[in-house]
């Protein structure tokens, strides 16, 4: 039985555990690992939902991991010191990570992320890197070169901004 | 509206009842409860090496199907190995008192050889001395066929509890990611970072922990044998079963303070039934020996090995001693320091964490 309209829903619905090996596969520090490789990690993140106006962390919190953004709206915030009023630093949606930095140690969060609408968000955490790295160490060294390489872009781009803060 | 009181009060009672349930749930589920605590305390030991195993690309079902067989394996092995020494020693030692029993004379004899051979100390009025210990003895016959029935039972349900322990450990083992996330999953976003850190450190902590007592215990196993095969070797000694003393010796290191002095006593006991000549003379040797293994343990293996994160206050031992002798007896003393250290490493980093989560 065909039918037009049934179909191209059912062809377009895609499951939960779908659209998180997709996140997965678009987020940079998941770059070159095969199809084996990023279902081995699918086992390792944490699928979690939050309500709107819910925390994922706040700041000063220990940093333990990142989050990719399945749906919704995340927004990077930090409290201006004069009149401790919230500034908004990013605004993340779909398929976004963010707190990446959290992955190598566990210093402080520098911002809050407030989510602004329903969430879904998957989190990986240093723990899980690590347990990659001591149980799959080719997989590990894929996802740490990556975190690195993301790190240098950023180093990269920080110091551009200091040269031409310097320059002018 | 219920005002803050009232709600307050009904806070309280919640937790009370809830309080309650958990008490009562406890002491109906004891068994069970003591059995997952076992399973996951197995777990946390064998969890490296089933991660270490996977590396070379061996899935985590063959990988913990693999741990669990060599278990086995060195199990089996060391119960086949011990069991012959253990038979021989338990005979040979009723056989012993039960000859002290029907022969006064025994009883006259090893007294006076402790009375002649150990220096400084005098039996005085002997025949009185043995009219006093011969209803002791038989005593301590009766106490000992009940003992010997009981552990018997005792064997058995510990083979049985055994089997469950391994059959839980291997889904711990098997499924510890789907458990994990399952657990995780119940934890509401707010506590969710926290839990998880806590988690992971705790089951570091532990494994560092149990890795350091069982290579604490193994170290004065290895350490006593040898010493009394060195005193039976270069001094006469005699000591029968040195390997069996030696390894309960490591069994009693697991419990600080009194552990040391057990083996002794374990070590001592055989020469005092053998009353050998130089009797007095062993029996220094073997303190000395145990000695040098505590040094040896206490300067050299436990700091390296156990390290300083479950130092506990001497009084703290001691009372988590009694509450565990009084709760499960002999077994229960060997727990319960180990118990107590680890409800240590969790508070200290519950504590320790929580308060960085604060807002």
């Amino acid at each position: 039985m065909n039918s037009p309209l049934w179909d191209n829903i059912f062809k377009n619905k895609k499951t939960k555990k779908e659209l998180e090996f997709e996140a997965l596969k678009n987020a940079n520090i998941f770059n070159n690992l095969t199809k084996k490789e990023l279902l081995f990690v699918q086992t390792m993140v944490y699928l979690r939902k939050y309500k709107k106006g819910e925390y994922i962390f706040k700041k000063n919190n220990p940093g333990n991991g990142m989050y990719i953004i399945l749906n919704g709206k995340v927004n990077i915030i930090d409290k201006n010191k004069k009149d401790e009023k919230h500034i908004l630093l990013a605004e993340l949606t779909n398929g976004a990570f963010f707190g990446e930095l959290s992955l190598l140690d566990e210093s402080p969060r520098s911002a809050s992320a407030l989510c602004s609408e329903n969430t879904e968000a998957l989190g990986f955490f240093r723990s899980d890197l690590l347990d990659i790295v001591n149980r799959k160490p080719l997989i590990g060294s894929k996802i740490v070169l990556n975190v690195a390489r993301i790190l240098g872009e950023r180093l990269r781009m920080t110091n551009n901004k200091l040269y031409n803060l310097q320059k002018n | 509206m219920m005002t803050k009181n009232q709600k307050f009060i009904i806070k309280l009672l919640a937790y009370l009842a809830g309080i309650f349930v958990l008490f009562f749930l406890i002491t109906k589920l004891t068994s069970l409860i003591l059995i997952i605590i076992l399973s996951l305390l197995l777990f946390t030991i064998l969890d490296p090496y089933v991660d270490k195993l996977e590396r070379y690309n061996i899935s985590r079902g063959i990988s913990t199907l693999l741990i669990i067989l060599s278990l086995f394996l060195v199990i089996g092995g060391a119960i086949g190995g011990l069991a012959p020494i253990v038979k021989d020693a338990g005979t040979t030692i009723v056989a012993k008192v039960k000859n002290t029993n029907s022969n006064e004379n025994s009883i006259e004899n090893i007294l006076k050889s402790i009375d002649e051979k150990i220096p400084f100390y005098e039996i005085e009025n002997m025949d009185e001395t043995i009219a006093k210990i011969t209803p002791h003895i038989n005593n301590t016959i009766k106490e000992l066929t009940a003992f010997a029935l009981y552990i018997g039972k005792s064997t058995l349900n510990f083979a049985m509890n055994f089997f469950v322990i391994i059959f839980i450990t291997f889904f711990f083992l098997k499924d510890e990611r789907q458990l994990k996330k399952g657990l995780i999953n119940l934890i509401p976003n707010k506590h969710f970072e926290l839990s998880l850190n806590l988690m992971d450190k705790i089951q570091k902590q532990l494994a560092s922990y149990l890795k350091g007592q069982f290579l604490a215990a193994t170290s004065v196993a290895i350490l006593s044998s040898l010493g009394l095969f060195i005193l039976n070797t270069f001094f006469n000694a005699n000591i029968p079963y040195f390997v069996l003393i030696g390894i309960l010796a490591g069994l009693a290191n697991l419990i600080p303070y009194v552990g040391p002095a057990v083996g002794i006593v374990f070590a001592i006991i055989p020469v005092l039934f053998m009353g050998q000549e130089n009797m007095f003379f062993i029996m220094i040797l073997i303190i000395i020996t145990f000695s040098l293994v505590q040094m040896t343990d206490n300067v050299l293996v436990s700091p390296i090995v156990v390290g300083k994160s479950v130092n506990m206050h001497p009084l703290a031992v001691f009372l988590v001693l009694i509450v565990g002798g009084s709760l499960l007896g002999m077994v229960g003393m060997l727990f319960a320091v180990p118990t107590a250290g680890i409800i240590k490493v969790t508070t200290t980093e519950i504590i320790s964490n929580a308060s960085k989560y604060k807002d």
